[in-house]
């Protein structure tokens, strides 16, 4: 493994100064293995949801990704290092890619340095428009997938991926090849959160507040905060929870980066209980609001 | 406005009673010191060279930090297409102190001795004042640094003005660096014109930064 990942790093960078074995190999012998390490890390597909799609409707495309055991790949917030996994898409006119729906991410923590991310398999869902006045009876999609894998150390890689799909006028029937992985994809999905939250803070701290039903009477609630701007909390600070009769208040460490002043603070907030009256842990997207009048001494 | 205060007071009370043990334990936990706008915190710590260096003896200079790990791709992407290095000769040329930090730990990616340092710096054809050495991760977590390369700009008054990436193309393509904004350069700049730095905290990119466990 040791060899590996460094004869990768040293195609682009120093690895003849890495105190480790790989230091044996030749230059040419490392850059071979570059190529494989990389392709092996990272399996990427781009599938629909159905076998065709239909004009003016929205049709789904989902870009999977299939990691290495032992390696992960990043969330749209990489947390304290790291960078998003990124698609571009080239489509023809009058066909038009939507915002990704990321699923919920697993929390990494290393060597005090955490990050949000996706390991053994994860697929990035995007909902696709064509247009009426589209002419063609075939649509091919192109997405330029970048990401980067990393265990202890981190190697970039990319992947243009192609799919060539027919446009009909009726009807689209779903893809059997596909299903599995939009079914199981769209379970990982966060919910919009269907209570208010709101926040203060102060120059350190971040206080979310939201009603303690969003536990669902869990007996031994839990809850973390995935902001979405990774500049907004210190990750790597415990977030405590205090549930009281009405309310839940998760106090965060705002981090010195988080330099502006916000009015609204999004991410996804996951709860989850113990015991008797217990739901499974829970994703939901929210955008917490600002709550007024601000007292900055009140977040302690 | 009064009554709605004094209708939520049990609220506030139990929170600020519930606060104190809080803050107590977030107080344990290590917590970076560098924040902006504030006097960058000082420290002591060994060059390649066997030189202490120390930022109160920088009094009076522009200083950069710069976090770097020689097998990381994001530190190859700087330096690989010569970027790093001609922001290290040009502004040293104009007096800033910089001092590129290595936090590795021994046994880790990027982790140097003296001797491994010097050498990377005479191949890369850098040109930074000093390598600082930092296997215990003090100077890292002082920081707060958590990637390579993460970008550090303090003001000859000692204040903390910039932290974050080095530009706003967060990629290891090198071919992006030619279309990106340097935050580095924009804050050095800012600086010396006497005028207030504009984009003062941004989000590191890159490799995280290989600490020593627990550290």
């Amino acid at each position: 493994m040791a060899s590996r990942e460094s004869s990768a790093g040293g195609r682009l960078a120093g690895v003849l100064f890495a105190s480790c074995s790989a230091l044996a190999l030749g230059a040419s012998a490392g850059a071979a293995v570059a190529e494989n390490a990389q392709k092996s890390l990272v399996h990427a597909r781009l599938v629909a949801e159905t076998t065709s799609l239909q004009r003016n409707h929205d049709g789904w495309l989902a870009v999977e990704l299939t990691i290495e055991p032992g390696w992960h790949v990043y969330w749209r917030n990489p947390g304290d290092a790291g960078l998003t996994t990124s698609v571009k898409w080239k489509l023809p006119a009058g066909v038009t890619a939507g915002a990704i729906a990321w699923p919920q991410p697993e929390r990494f923590s290393a060597r005090s340095i955490v990050g949000y991310g996706y390991r053994d398999r994860v697929a990035l869902l995007a909902p696709v428009k064509v247009a009426s006045r589209f002419a063609s009876e075939t649509l091919t999609l192109e997405a330029a997938v970048s990401w980067l894998a990393c265990a202890d150390v981190c190697i970039p890689g990319e992947e243009t991926l192609k799919l060539t799909v027919p446009v009909g006028g009726s009807a689209p029937r779903r893809d059997a090849g596909s299903a599995q992985v939009f079914a199981e994809t769209r379970r990982q999905l966060p919910q919009q959160a269907p209570f208010p939250v709101t926040f203060v803070m102060d120059d350190e701290r971040i206080r979310l507040r939201f009603a303690k039903s969003a536990f669902a009477g869990a007996d031994q609630p839990s809850a973390a905060f995935y902001p979405f701007d990774s500049r907004l909390i210190e990750h790597s600070a415990p977030q405590e929870l205090a549930v009281d009769g009405r309310y839940a208040d998760l106090l965060l460490r705002r981090s010195p980066a988080a330099t502006e002043q916000f009015s609204v603070l999004s991410g996804l907030l996951v709860v989850e209980g113990s015991g008797r009256g217990a739901a499974k842990a829970r994703a939901f997207e929210v955008s917490a609001r600002r709550s007024e009048p601000v007292d900055p001494a009140r977040v302690r | 406005m009064l009554r709605s205060i004094l209708r939520t007071l049990p609220a506030w009370v139990f929170l600020i009673l519930q606060a104190a043990s809080v803050e107590d334990r977030l107080a344990q936990a290590a917590e970076p010191s560098a924040r902006i706008n504030a006097p960058a915190p000082d420290f002591a710590a060994t060059d390649s060279y066997g030189k202490t260096r120390t930022l109160s003896e920088q009094k009076g200079k522009i200083i950069v930090l710069e976090w770097t790990n020689n097998g990381c791709p994001f530190v190859g992407k700087h330096y690989g297409s010569g970027n790093m290095q001609s922001l290290q000769k040009k502004y040293t040329a104009q007096g800033v102190v910089w001092f590129t930090v290595v936090s590795s730990a021994p046994g880790t990616q990027g982790y140097v001795t003296a001797q491994d340092a010097n050498r990377d710096t005479e191949r890369r054809g850098a040109a930074p004042t000093a390598v600082l050495l930092d296997p215990t991760g003090a100077l890292g977590h002082l920081y707060g640094a958590t990637a390579t390369p993460h970008m550090y700009v303090i003001s000859a008054e000692g204040q903390l003005v910039y932290m974050g990436a080095i530009d706003d193309m967060p990629s290891a393509d090198p071919a992006d660096i030619a279309g990106s904004k340097n935050y580095v350069a924009a804050a050095v700049e800012e600086l010396k014109a006497g005028k207030r730095v504009t984009v003062s905290a941004t989000r590191a990119y890159g490799c995280s930064v290989k600490y020593a466990s627990g550290g």
